[in-house]
Order: structure tokens, then sequence, then C-alpha cells
């Protein structure tokens, strides 16, 4: 087996000492080229674990290793050349346009007195039609809808050529269009190499894209491995506390809740 | 884009233009030999003029250059990395910082010139430190958050400190002394102060310059600045230092002018773009016409001299009202600018 691309051996993190825990002993590895969901409860732990996974984030113990080295032998700039970060929202206080703002995912590849160039802009115009919004680059960023905006800041991640992709909830603000328009793009993105990890509140979605799916409810794993052996109806029953049915067809597969 | 890059390029080329005839008009401009202009060829003949030129009017008309760029930089600089369209420079507790080691030194030494310059400049520098270190111990809401209301609290302290100064100084020769330089002014600079803050101003101004478009990542959220591959404490922390060094360093020859920071990034954003690499430039090529201009009619509008922070403050809050009732120009320009 290959080794893994990210690996997180037994990390615990609390947020203030003496609280409990809110990740517990918690591993878990990703190999290249996978799309890996991180189920669970809210509070469960999910984006506390995609922060430790950034590095932006601390854990109390245990290791990361990215490519075999741990996350703290990286700088700053290679850990933003290896991995980039959807947040789930973000404010924006000035008002750039769509392709100024773009041009920020060039940070890591930029030194600190450095510019971005012509190659850097073409960077930037490129990620723009991978989502679609090559008609908006003299827009201000502000002024787009939230589908847009989601799509403008995957964009942006794209822009720093990641070789993992880390989403918050990428879908939990968007219409059905939207939401499918991010689904074929995750899909395209998988087919050309690109790791993904997200955290999601759906599990339709999870099983629609992943390759892999991690259960967490209180900050432990409740189960994890390929998504089709993870996604049972059994298991997701077991993760939210209520009666869930996970339906199977060829290509297709729908998770929704009974009584 | 490529339309747009020339387009602010241009437009800083003709600010520059503006600002070189703002600055030869502010040589020729004064009080002698009769109030206004006094033509090239005059000057060329008038050996008192000439003297008058080199020796009192350069130097403050540079004096005014550093100050109104170096306030206007460190003011976009703190607006972005703070994220914060509201915070001017002197807000760390700078100005205050700077007012009470002016005063204190107007009262308890000698009045020379030099010891206020610099007590007023080391006091400026503690109330940036005193604030960043009391919001490291803060328990309470986020960073900037913190560094907010450490920073009003500071300023509080060295006000209150002011007042007790001002309530001790001799009513008839300290007091208006401590009043005047907090109204802020050019009056008293000469060669030996503008030399004296230059080196500071150059060094921190360029550094301050270098980092124009990383200051579009520093002004995003710290989580998303740190997934873009930056260290947003460490890179905050030294803009923070340098922009507080500028702010200091001019102030303390010039008393406390205000709105300058405030106002002038503004505009500038409204001008051209809010991505510093165009909005730095612009902020402190419009900051030194904007300071220019007011120190010139400071010293020339009336007999004695008006205090350059009165005018600042009422030129600026007079724009930033006009600014901000405007809306119509901001929907045009983002109309303008959808259409592909």
């Amino acid at each position: 087996m290959a080794n893994p691309l990210l690996e997180i051996q037994d990390i615990s993190y609390r947020y203030r000492m003496n609280t409990t825990p809110v990740l517990q002993n918690l591993s878990m590895s990703i190999e290249k080229g996978t799309v890996n969901t991180i189920l669970g409860p809210n509070g469960a732990g999910k984006s506390t674990l995609l922060d430790i996974c950034l590095g932006w984030k601390e854990p109390e113990t245990g290791r990361i290793l990215l490519n075999q080295h741990d996350i703290t032998s990286f700088s700053r700039r290679q850990m933003g050349r290896w991995m980039s970060l959807v947040p789930q929202d973000e404010q924006v206080r000035f008002e750039y346009t769509v392709l100024e703002y773009l041009l920020l995912g060039r940070a890591p590849y930029l030194s600190q007195l450095e510019m971005p160039g012509p190659e850097d802009v073409d960077i930037a115009r490129r990620a723009l039609e991978k989502v679609g919004l090559q008609h908006l680059q003299e827009r201000p960023a502000s002024k787009l809808s939230g589908g847009e905006h989601q799509l403008l800041m995957i964009a942006r991640a794209l822009v720093q050529e990641p070789h993992i992709l880390v989403l918050d909830e990428p879908t939990s603000r968007l219409d059905p269009g939207n939401r499918q328009r991010v689904v074929n793009l995750l899909k395209t993105l998988l087919s050309h190499g690109v790791t993904i990890l997200f955290t999601t509140h759906d599990p339709t979605l999870a099983a629609d894209i992943s390759t892999h799916a991690l259960l967490l409810k209180q900050g432990k794993v409740l189960h994890s491995g390929p998504e089709e052996k993870v996604l049972t109806s059994s298991n997701l029953s077991q993760l939210y506390g209520i009666n869930m049915e996970v339906l199977r067809r060829e290509d297709k597969t729908i998770v929704f809740s009974t009584h | 884009m490529v339309s747009t890059l020339r387009r602010q390029r241009r437009g800083l080329v003709i600010l520059l233009l503006l600002l070189a005839v703002t600055v030869l008009l502010a040589v020729l401009t004064g009080r002698y030999p009769s109030p206004g202009l006094i033509s090239p060829a005059q000057l060329l003949e008038d050996p008192l003029a000439q003297s008058l030129v080199l020796n009192l009017r350069l130097p403050r008309i540079i004096a005014a250059l550093l100050l109104g760029s170096g306030l206007a930089a460190a003011g976009l600089v703190f607006q972005m990395i703070f994220a914060n369209p509201l915070v001017e420079p002197g807000f760390l507790g700078v100005s205050q910082g700077a007012a009470f080691g002016a005063s204190v030194s107007i009262v308890a030494f000698a009045p020379a010139l030099w010891i206020i310059q610099l007590s007023s400049a080391l006091c400026a520098l503690i109330g940036l430190a005193v604030s960043y270190i009391m919001a490291r111990h803060f328990h309470f809401g986020g960073w900037v958050l913190r560094l907010i209301l450490a920073g009003i609290a500071v300023s509080a302290l060295f006000s209150s400190g002011i007042g007790i100064v001002k309530f001790v100084a001799d009513p008839m020769s300290q007091l208006p002394e401590i009043t005047f330089w907090m109204l802020g002014g050019l009056w008293s600079v000469d060669w030996q102060q503008a030399r004296s803050i230059l080196p500071v101003c150059i060094i921190g101004i360029t550094l301050l310059l270098g980092y124009r478009w990383r200051l579009n990542l520093l002004s995003m959220d710290d989580r998303t600045a740190f997934s873009l591959g930056l260290a947003p404490f460490r890179e905050r922390l030294l803009l923070l230092v340098t922009a507080t060094a500028v702010t200091a360093a001019t102030i303390s020859i010039s008393g406390i002018v205000s709105w300058v920071g405030l106002i002038v990034p503004h505009i500038a954003r409204r001008l051209f773009s809010s991505d510093g690499r165009f909005a730095l430039p612009a902020s402190m090529i419009i900051g030194a016409i904007y300071v220019v201009i007011c120190d010139t009619l400071a010293r020339t509008v009336l007999d004695g001299e008006i205090p350059l922070g009165v005018l600042t403050s009422f030129i600026g809050a007079g724009l930033f009202l006009v600014l901000l009732s405007k809306k119509r120009i901001k929907k045009g320009k983002y109309r303008g600018e959808s259409t592909p």
C-alpha cells in the first residue's frame, strides 16, 4: 500500500485547559487522489479537525504527517502550496474585484515583497474559468451572490494549486443548481489527481462524491474507511441518533431519515 | 485587468504631477514680500526671499510631505491589517502617548524642541507597547477587538495624564504651549528637525510600500490568511510597529494632526481600488498633497499661524461627510465595472 499523503496520529485537542477535549486520540489517514468526507453532528469537532490538518490549531498530543514529514517542519509558504482551504464563510471587508481576490491565492508562490505578475493573472483566470465565473472578473467580490461567492472561494483555493484541497461544508448554503456545480467541479478535480478533504452535513453528497468517509461523534472516530463500507444505514443512524436509510442504486446513492 | 492596471498607474502618475505642482506653489506662497505668490523671477533677485524659502519654507514643506505621506500610509496600513476602515494611526495609544510625552517635557524640562520631540516619540512607542501587551493579556473577544479596546483604554489613561499635567502647568507660559502642541503645526520646523525624522520615515515608508500587495492578504481573517501561507500574527506585528514608528516620528515634530490618517485612505480607495498595490501609493501621495496644502494655508491665510491640526480636521471631517453621503458615485462605478 502506498504511503498516505496526510496522516493524523493519535491527536487530542481541547479549547481550554480542564474542559473536555473536542477531539480525543483521533487517527486518520488520507491517500493520494481520494475524496475524504468527515461527517458528524454539530459540535462533533469536524471544523477543529480541519484546522488541525491545516496546522492552524496545534493538537495537545499526537502528530500530523504530510507526505511523511511532520507538518511543523514545513514553512508557512510550503504549507500554502501543499494545502488550501475553502472556509465555510468569510468576511471581505474591502472591495476587491474578483480577480484581485483570486490573486491572493498566489501568495504561497511569492516572496514577502513580491507582487503577482502576468503568469499569476493567467493562473487566476484559468481557475475562474474552471468554476464558470469568468464573466465576473472585474466585479467587486463582495457583490456576488452566496453561490457565486462559494465558487469564488473554491477558485481561490485552486489558484494555490494545492496537493490537498480542504473544504469546510462546501455546499451548506447552496441551491441545488450551485450544489451540483460544486459536485461536478470536485469530481473534475479528483480526475486531475487533487486529493480532497471536506466536511458536510449531507450524507447524500458524501456518498455521491467521496471515496472514503470518517464518522466523527463527540471527538472520536465512530467508523472510517471506504465510503461504501462506512456509509451504511446502521452507521449513520448511530452517528446522528435517528433512523437513517441508505438507498444504493447503480450509480446513485440517496440517504434519508425515517421516523 | 490589464487596462485597469494601466488606468490605475496613469492615475498615480497624474497624482505625482499634482503633488509636484502643489509643492512648487507652496514654495512660492507665503507672506513675504506680500501675502500670496512670489514670482520665480522675483525670487531669484531677492536674497532675503531666497533665504526665507531655503531656511524656512523648504524644511517645512519637506516635513509636511513626510507628515502627510507617513500618516496616510500608516492609516491605510492600520485600516487594512485591522480590517477596519475606521481606525487611524494614533488609535493604539500612540497619539495620546505622544501628547502626554510632549506635555510632560514642556512642564518638567526647559522646553527645548529636541526634548519635546524625543519624549513624545518615546511615549508614543510606549503607548503602542502597553496597548499591545495589554491586548495579549485580555481574556475577551478576538485579537483585533482586544487591540482596539486596549488602545482605547491606554489612550484614556494618557489623556487623564495630560489632564493632570495641564492642571499643574503654569497657565501663562506652559499651558498655552501644551495646547498649541496638541492642536498640531509645523511652525517650529527647521532643517535639523526635518532631517531628524527623515531616516525613520524613509525606511518605514519603503518597507510599507514593499508590503503593499501583501496588505490585501492581511486584510483577510486570520484563518484565511494562514491558509494562504502567511504567518499573519508575525507579519501584522512587523507592519504595526513600522507604521507606528513612522507615525510617532512625524507627530513628534508636528504635534497631533488628526484626520489625515483616517480620511485620506478612504479617498484613495474611492479613487483607485481597495487593492493595496494602488491604494497605498495613492494614499501617500494624496496625504502629502493634503498636508502641504493645509500647511500652506496655515502659514499664509492669517497674520498669525493657524494650527495645522485644526485645518486638517476641519477640511477632513467635511470631506468625510461629503464622501459618505455620496452613494451615487459608488453605485455608478460598480455599474461601469460590471459591464464586460
